[in-house]
């Protein structure tokens, strides 16, 4: 005979604390009946355009309670104090025998007030009583937690997106935990981290990063071959020289991207900044964001610059129209120099280079959701030191340092985007990391908007359920 | 139960020094360009129950989209409270263009009012010397209102002896200096007896700033640092009448005539000493009888909101981008009587020129984190070129509440030698045209009342025509519902409903009009938008609150 597990647990990891065993037959104290009453209920949810689920579910678990009348209200009264726990979570532990166990997330005052009402005899049986124990969860169950292989991100290499894992397990999207782990110090102190799920269809591969050295050079014209480098003398230019363009590879799907510049402020430049702006060219004519500024406090700097977002291919997508197909888009890049900046030193010609673009999807035709990102901005004088872990906790919903596997009591960092971050099954999900986003200062030694040493990603999930029966 | 919806946006707040993602349900906020604006407001409900007790008014709040990671809004909480079930926090937030409301400071910017001239007895060497104010008979026609100031008759006068005034707006105020401008005029064209403005301490020995003035003679373009001529970081300006040397052919016991004695100064403006964005003196001349618009908010940044406002000109748009666009420069700019803020003194500026807004943006976290001004301000005129594209029968037409015209209007003000005037001011039918219908019916609005302030001829003349602008004309506009990328017709991009900000012209395909988006306000949990599209009519009760204020004060 079959008798799942039932159990209200204080966590749902293996070998948690057991606050009740609702089905232990053997026990002769409380076990469930099967009678038309008993049921894992029927989810009720809905999504928002990132993927991020909210939902409930009725379960009604008919309970037979073996004793003495003052026993079986003990009981109850037991039940219920666990069912009332404030500020703490608790889960109801379902498993089939041979099947792994589901964890439902209790909300909280399940149960409500203690009610002697639900309380009835069984007048055949003196000593059996009957209690529908009726709780409202979240609308999905979880599984036991999922860890993704670790891969690291190399020291000095753009990260252009890693597909997570082939599949994700689950029915609906799961919060990503994720550690950010580096053999060696922090340069940085500002990350980005983003993860969208594409169809398994989708000919995307990752985000999109290039070289510099890959697009053509308009304005100036030299070229070093590892970067763009611009002269003192653009800065006469008021409205901001067209710098990089290109075309953009059919591997790039139809969406919404956010166009980031690897920017870096060369050694011989003792002072200055840049304005730069991204847009997309049709046939000759620009069409871009609005100019975003870069104020690198030293020498060697390097950062991420956030131009702002593009829509590719390009063109406006009015009510009525396909997505401009026809049309071969072209990536393009401007820059101009700060006029209010301190000027930019001596009149070298490697004042400032720009050694990349990168784009980073936000929302996709080929996305199932947008995508959810995070952006820790930490205190640079107490941010995470060296070898500590960053860690994203998309489960306990916060953002902070872990050493020696506690959370340390650093000041939380600021957060810009939001947790949780989630990954989707039925699709191909892509993590992007980056180090270092607008920052101006403080500098490293080599000031490096890459990680300047290697990074493990960890990363972890719990998958999430809405239908169970076949687990 | 309170349960968390955790829409396209995320919430952290900052309490007791610590940064905290927070689920939220029923997340909205609003951005404006309305008066000045920026981050308006916002209200959510915070479902984790680990914030009570540590979230208070005043905890910093910013909102970013989860998407981009991109911050579309900042503030601070200004009511904590429980939820009615107790389960969560409600939380309503002012944004960060209250940054801009909690400082108070001295400007007089453009002091033109005559009563801030005043004996200096100090430097009164001879008893009998007198200063007045006022108009004065002998004036010219286009400046009436002077200061005169005398040498004492039926007395011996000896090289050396002076009367001197003292413009006393800026003693204890929050600016320096600046320059002066006026047109003196002298009863006699002699090498002995001479007119001459001190900067600074005005104690004997001092070298004035300017001297050997003689009749008719202009001041003109004296700003600090100009030619290296006027002194920076003074207070202190005076205007002397002064026997350089015994009058050789005359007697010297007295002059001759009461106007040989006397210098007279007419239509004096004196200009607080402008700073720009990094604190540093601006040495622009200037001889116009205004104070530029654009370069008045330049100073405030630089002066009184250095610790917010970031000088990024990314962010805080430079006023020289504005160099040739028409605007209105106001010829009164004083706040010497009474601290002002500088969302005030924008306000003003603002009611002067309908054609600019302003608006203060979110927080840069990565300006926050290093200490640094982490806001960006925009005082620009409103664009040309419409950036939203509103879709054929997207907007919901809407009469404002007050939708009548008005052919009249009384503006009052306290003119430089603090005299209230009035004048009442008739909308022309030729330039309103709404307004022919009316027949020869008469609608008056509530009067306005510059104060002294902002008060002047020229200014009641602006702020009449800004009146009618808005009240003469028949008013329209709308709200658009926006629940997917809006295409912006500058970047040929698709902006998402979380990033549409207001300050921007919308096309709506319906009319083919641009119509000014005065507003904004996101609904994170349904990822959708609204957008408030009018020309809106400037805010009379406001003019008046303020004139009603500066009067309580």
């Amino acid at each position: 005979m079959e008798t799942p597990t039932i159990r209200l647990v204080n966590s749902p990891d293996p070998g948690a604390r057991v606050f009740h065993d609702l089905n232990d037959p053997a026990a002769q104290t409380t076990w469930v009946e099967r009678r038309d009453e008993f049921t894992l209920g029927e989810p009720t949810w809905f999504q928002t355009a990132t993927g991020i689920m909210e939902g409930t579910r009725e379960i009604t678990i008919p309970l037979a309670i073996m004793g003495e009348r003052h026993e079986a209200l003990a009981r109850v009264s037991a039940i219920s104090r666990t069912l009332m726990r404030r500020d703490k979570t608790t889960w109801l532990e379902f498993k089939l025998p041979g099947g792994l166990a589901t964890h439902f997330r209790l909300r909280e005052q399940q149960g409500g007030e203690l009610d002697f009402g639900m309380v009835r005899a069984d007048q055949s049986h003196r000593s059996l009583w009957r209690w529908n124990l009726q709780l409202t969860t979240d609308a999905w169950g979880i599984g036991p937690r999922i860890q993704l292989d670790t891969f690291t991100v190399a020291a000095q290499q753009a990260n252009m997106g890693v597909l997570l894992a082939p599949d994700i397990e689950g029915d609906v999207p799961a919060p990503l935990n994720i550690d950010l782990t580096p053999n060696g110090g922090w340069s940085g102190w500002q990350q980005l981290i983003s993860v969208i799920g594409v169809d398994q269809a989708s000919s995307y591969v990752g985000s999109k990063f290039w070289v510099a050295t890959s697009f053509t050079p308009t304005s100036p014209a030299n070229f070093n071959g590892a970067s763009i480098e611009f002269p003192p003398s653009l800065g006469a230019s008021t409205t901001g020289g067209e710098v990089l363009s290109g075309t953009i590879p059919a591997t790039v799907p139809p969406g919404t991207y956010k166009c980031m510049v690897l920017a870096r402020r060369n050694p011989s430049t003792t002072g200055g900044g840049g304005q730069f702006r991204s847009g997309t060219k049709f046939f000759s004519t620009f069409s871009g964001g609005d100019w975003v500024s870069w104020q690198p406090s030293g020498p060697n700097d390097q950062s991420w610059v956030d131009t702002g977002e593009l829509t590719l291919p390009g063109g406006l997508n009015f009510d009525g129209m396909a997505d401009n197909g026809m049309v071969t888009p072209t990536l393009a890049v401007r820059f101009k120099w700060d006029g209010e900046a301190s000027g930019i030193g001596g009149s070298t010609a490697d004042a400032f280079s720009i050694d990349g673009i990168l784009l980073i999807p936000v929302d996709m035709t080929s996305a199932v959701a947008g995508a959810t990102s995070v952006a820790p901005v930490w205190d640079p004088t107490a941010g995470p030191s060296a070898n500590a872990t960053c860690r994203v906790d998309s489960d306990g919903k916060r953002v902070g340092v872990v050493a020696g596997g506690v959370w340390h009591n650093l000041p939380a960092p600021a957060v810009a985007g939001g947790v949780p971050i989630l990954v989707h099954p039925d699709a191909r999900n892509y993590l992007t990391v980056l180090n270092r986003i607008n920052p101006t200062g403080p500098t490293s030694s080599t000031g490096d908007g890459l990680f300047e040493y290697e990074v493990a990603v960890t990363a972890s999930y719990r998958p999430r359920y809405l239908h169970i029966a076949s687990r | 139960m309170t349960t968390p919806v955790n829409g396209v946006c995320a919430v952290s707040v900052k309490a007791r020094g610590h940064w905290y993602p927070v689920s939220t349900e029923g997340l909205t906020y609003a951005h404006t360009a309305d008066e000045v604006g920026g981050c308006e407001s916002a209200s959510f409900t915070i479902t984790d129950t680990k914030l009570r007790g540590l979230l208070a008014a005043d905890s910093q709040v910013v909102i970013s989209s989860r998407r981009t990671s991109r911050v579309v809004w900042s503030g601070t909480a200004e009511n904590v409270d429980p939820t009615d079930d107790g389960t969560g926090l409600q939380v309503t937030c002012q944004g960060s263009k209250y940054l801009l409301a909690d400082r108070r400071f001295t400007l007089p910017y453009l002091v033109t009012r005559l009563d801030a001239w005043e004996m200096d007895n100090l430097h009164a060497s001879v008893l009998g010397g007198e200063v007045s104010t006022g108009p004065l008979p002998w004036a010219p026609a286009l400046i009436p209102n002077a200061v005169l100031l005398s040498l004492p008759g039926m007395v011996t006068l000896f090289e050396g002896d002076r009367t001197r005034a003292r413009c006393t707006a800026f003693e204890d105020s929050d600016m320096k200096v600046g320059g002066i401008y006026g047109l003196n005029i002298s009863g006699i064209d002699s090498d002995e007896l001479q007119s001459a403005i001190y900067v600074g301490d005005a104690g004997f020995g001092n070298v004035p700033y300017q001297r050997n003035l003689r009749d008719a003679s202009w001041v003109t373009n004296a700003w600090a640092g100009s030619s290296g001529e006027f002194p920076y970081d003074q207070d202190k300006i005076s205007l002397e009448i002064r026997l350089e040397e015994v009058i050789t052919n005359a007697p010297n016991t007295f002059l001759a005539l009461p106007y040989d004695r006397m210098t007279t100064w007419y239509g004096l403006r004196v200009y607080g000493q402008m700073k720009d964005r990094f604190g540093s003196n601006i040495v622009t001349a200037t001889g116009t009888p205004g104070l530029d618009p654009v370069l008045v908010v330049e100073d405030l940044i630089g002066r009184c909101l250095s610790d917010v406002i970031s000088t990024d000109q990314a962010r805080s748009p430079r006023y020289a981008l504005y160099g040739t666009t028409p605007r209105y420069w106001p010829e009164t700019l004083d706040y010497s009587d009474a601290p002002v803020t500088p969302l005030q003194v924008i306000s003003d500026l603002l009611s002067f020129n309908p054609d600019f807004f302003c608006m203060v943006s979110p927080i840069d976290l990565t300006d926050e984190a290093l200490g640094n001004p982490a806001h960006g301000l925009t005082f620009a005129p409103w664009p040309t070129r419409p950036r939203h594209n509103i879709a054929q029968g997207d907007v919901r037409w809407e009469t404002s509440g007050d939708d009548a015209l008005y052919n009249r209007v009384t503006i009052t003000w306290v003119d430089a030698s603090g005299r209230t005037r009035s004048k009442t001011y008739v909308a022309d039918l030729n330039v309103y045209q709404d307004l022919i219908h009316m027949g020869s019916r008469i609608r008056e609005l509530e009067p306005v009342d510059l104060g002294s302030q902002i008060g002047s001829q020229g200014n009641a003349d602006r702020i009449a025509a800004v009146i009618f602008d808005s009240y003469a004309r028949l008013p329209k506009g709308g709200t658009v519902f926006v629940d997917k990328p809006l295409a912006n017709l500058m970047s040929g991009q698709m902006t998402p409903p979380e990033h549409l900000t207001p300050g921007a012209l919308a096309h709506v395909a319906e009319t083919g009009e641009n119509l000014r988006c005065t507003a904004v306000s996101v609904d994170s949990d349904n990822g959708t938008a609204t957008l408030t599209l009018s020309n809106p009519r400037l805010d009379i009760p406001e003019l008046v609150a303020r004139a009603t204020r500066r009067k309580r004060r």
